[in-house]
């Protein structure tokens, strides 16, 4: 079934993907979101997912230092509107050919999982779109990065819970950088700079340029190590007087109630967590004795264990 | 044939060489592979190895960057060696020895050439 031009009730995202492929079409598919996206096609491969849910190929070079902003400027600048914007970043030596592929490869599968992060409820497919700002030369299929989307999404869930929530956290650090922390990885680090209990994994992966999947895995294995907490959840002891905190359930809750939201929380229910912490005791308690300092906000508890509620 | 499926492909060149495949560190993502890919490991499980090494790293209070990781078996070498100079989201070059034909201390050089190419 061929959809072109016509606006789809939505039965299945991927099915449509792979009718697309099997139809060797060329153009944009442009999702209506929140959020939106637009699928670019050249004969049945997708060579780019843009949307405003992960940063693109232009994000990942620029905000992680790949190519300064100067140099992306002046390339783009001297690209005609129908040109080829690659092609000028390469011939300028601003990036090479084998490193500007891995970041519109990158972009491209991040940006699918972002989508499917969110049900959206309609798209349309434009044959004659117009084409991605940067893309891939030779497409990915569509059933490769559905495929890819499902094992991103089978990773988070195993490690934290549901992807959906996770995406909602703001995470916080509960260590303060200090002398020690050179023993930590370098996206370790970025990240510990980057979260400050107000922005999300997705904000956080805007910032440092990153894949907003590959943020949402390293904040979980932070938080399994006790390096970042999630400020949105309640300690049982903090009291903050800069952010609202989710109020505690009270036992007065009628019992089945709808789910409320807490004001200052972004999600109803919180992850799970009590079976997930990997990490060996031993481990957290030498991470902890590393010679960092404790961050002067961050409360005892987070300090001392990891939760396990 | 992409660019970087071309790359890894020269990973071959090295002796004792049977796979090779190059892996986005943090979602464990293949971006491409080549060789024998029955001999690969898993690439979430041959990117969580190198978490465990961090954690490894870290316990022992090292000031150090993780380079590789080299597991050895009776047959084989597996080495993920880290992309170096990566900003953003880094890489890494899992590559699998055949032990009998290999000299891991060379194979460590070339693979870690390899990887300054990739990141070049």
């Amino acid at each position: 079934m061929s959809t072109v031009g016509s606006e789809q009730v939505p039965h299945s995202l991927s099915e449509d993907l792979r009718q697309l492929r099997d139809d060797a079409f060329t153009g944009v598919l442009r999702v209506t979101g929140p959020p939106d996206a637009a699928i670019h096609f050249s004969k049945g491969l997708v060579t780019a997912v843009e949307t405003p849910a992960a940063p693109g190929a232009e994000t990942l070079l620029v905000k992680a230092g790949r190519v300064s902003d100067q140099a992306w400027t002046a390339a783009y600048e001297a690209v005609p509107a129908s040109g080829d914007l690659a092609e000028e970043l390469v011939s300028r030596g601003v990036v090479s050919a084998g490193a500007l592929e891995l970041v519109c490869t990158a972009a491209l599968f991040d940006g699918a999982f972002a989508l499917a992060l969110s049900t959206s409820p309609r798209w349309t497919t434009e044959p004659a779109g117009s084409g991605p700002t940067l893309g891939l030369r030779v497409g990915i299929d569509p059933e490769i990065m559905v495929a890819e989307s499902r094992r991103r999404f089978a990773l988070l869930s195993r490690s934290w819970g549901s992807p959906g929530e996770l995406a909602r956290i703001r995470p916080a650090p509960t260590i303060q950088l200090g002398p020690g922390s050179s023993a930590l990885p370098p996206a370790y680090r970025d990240l510990l700079m980057q979260a400050n209990g107000r922005r999300t994994p997705r904000d956080i992966a805007f910032v440092l340029g990153r894949g907003v999947c590959a943020v949402m895995a390293d904040t979980v294995r932070m938080i399994d190590r006790g390096l970042l907490d999630d400020a949105t959840r309640p300690g049982p002891t903090e009291v903050s007087v800069s952010r609202r905190l989710p109020e505690p359930q009270t036992a007065t809750e009628p019992v089945g109630s709808l789910p409320q939201r807490a004001p200052g929380s972004t999600a109803v229910r919180r992850p799970p967590d009590a079976e997930r912490t990997s990490v060996s005791s031993e481990v957290l308690a030498k991470l902890r004795a590393s010679g960092y300092g404790r961050h002067p906000l961050a409360g005892q508890s987070t300090a001392a264990e990891p939760e396990t509620n | 044939m992409s660019i970087m499926a071309a790359s890894i492909e020269r990973v071959l060149d090295c002796q004792g060489s049977l796979a090779a495949m190059l892996v986005e560190r943090a979602t464990g993502f293949a971006h491409t592979s080549s060789g024998d890919e029955s001999v690969l490991p898993d690439s979430a499980e041959a990117a969580e190895d190198f978490h465990l090494a961090y954690d490894i790293l870290a316990s022992t209070r090292t000031e150090t960057e993780l380079e590789s990781v080299v597991v050895t078996t009776a047959e084989r070498h597996y080495v993920t060696q880290a992309v170096p100079g990566g900003n953003g989201d880094d890489l890494l070059l899992v590559v699998v020895l055949d032990r009998a034909r290999t000299n891991i201390a060379l194979a460590g050089y070339q693979i870690g050439d390899h990887a300054k190419a990739l990141s070049a």
